[in-house]
């Protein structure tokens, strides 16, 4: 990194994770592009999108850019508050196929450094690592989540805060149990 | 995820590392080697 650097402390946002079953452990992956949180390793952002080449449309041309960039819509990503990110719980959002079994979604707070674009409700990083996992008991279908005790267990490999979450199948009845835990109520 | 417009951007080089390091394996404690008691005579 040449620039100077503007803070010293990351930038901590909101986010929801996949929760996926790789080499027999519960492991943290991104709910859109399902890129794989490894313990112990920051994720590093990409520009995933490809361009048409301009004079041959058909065919498409790499990112030439590092992740983020204020005009692209790459980098990790993180919200400004709960709500915003607690909609990415929900299990019928329709995405590409998970190539893991699926056992639950989780939401947390996420450090973001390096380069971070500052948006209008969040923010993009090209560095990140949870700073904080919340394990809903419940899932989105308002069913209580199976084995979530040992989904729990297992991202404490991540070595950071790991809690379980009660609340009923309401966003809003989650975000509101988070909040007062926050706030200490 | 809908995060809107960019507003600027900065750059953030965290004091202490957000990735927490694994901690070592603590060694196991040294004992002090203890003499076998000695059998009481009958």
């Amino acid at each position: 990194m040449s620039a100077a650097p503007d803070y010293v402390d990351p930038t901590v946002g909101w986010r929801c994770w996949l929760v996926a079953e790789i080499r027999g452990q519960p492991r943290l992956v991104s709910v859109v592009y399902h890129a794989v949180w490894e313990p112990g390793q920051e994720l590093k952002a990409e520009c995933l999108r490809w361009r048409p080449q301009l004079l041959r449309p058909w065919r498409r041309r790499p990112p030439d850019h590092g992740a983020p960039r204020g005009r692209c819509s790459c980098g990790v990503y993180a919200a400004d508050s709960i709500e915003r990110a607690l909609v990415y719980l929900d299990p019928y959002l329709e995405h590409e196929p998970l190539r893991f079994p699926l056992l639950g979604r989780v939401l947390g707070r996420v450090s973001l450094w390096g380069r971070v674009v500052e948006c209008e409700r969040g923010w993009r990083g090209s560095h990140a690592y949870p700073e904080h996992i919340y394990v809903p008991t419940t899932g989105g279908d308002g069913k209580p989540v199976s084995h979530v005790e040992e989904i729990a267990l297992g991202l404490t490999d991540y070595r950071v805060p790991v809690e379980l979450v009660d609340g009923d199948d309401s966003y809003g009845a989650l975000a509101d149990a988070l909040s007062l835990r926050l706030t200490g109520g | 995820m809908e995060i809107g417009k960019p507003k600027r951007s900065y750059i953030v080089e965290p004091a202490q590392r957000p990735v927490p390091e694994e901690r070592p394996a603590s060694p196991a404690p040294a004992r002090e080697p203890v003499a076998p008691k000695k059998a009481k005579p009958v």
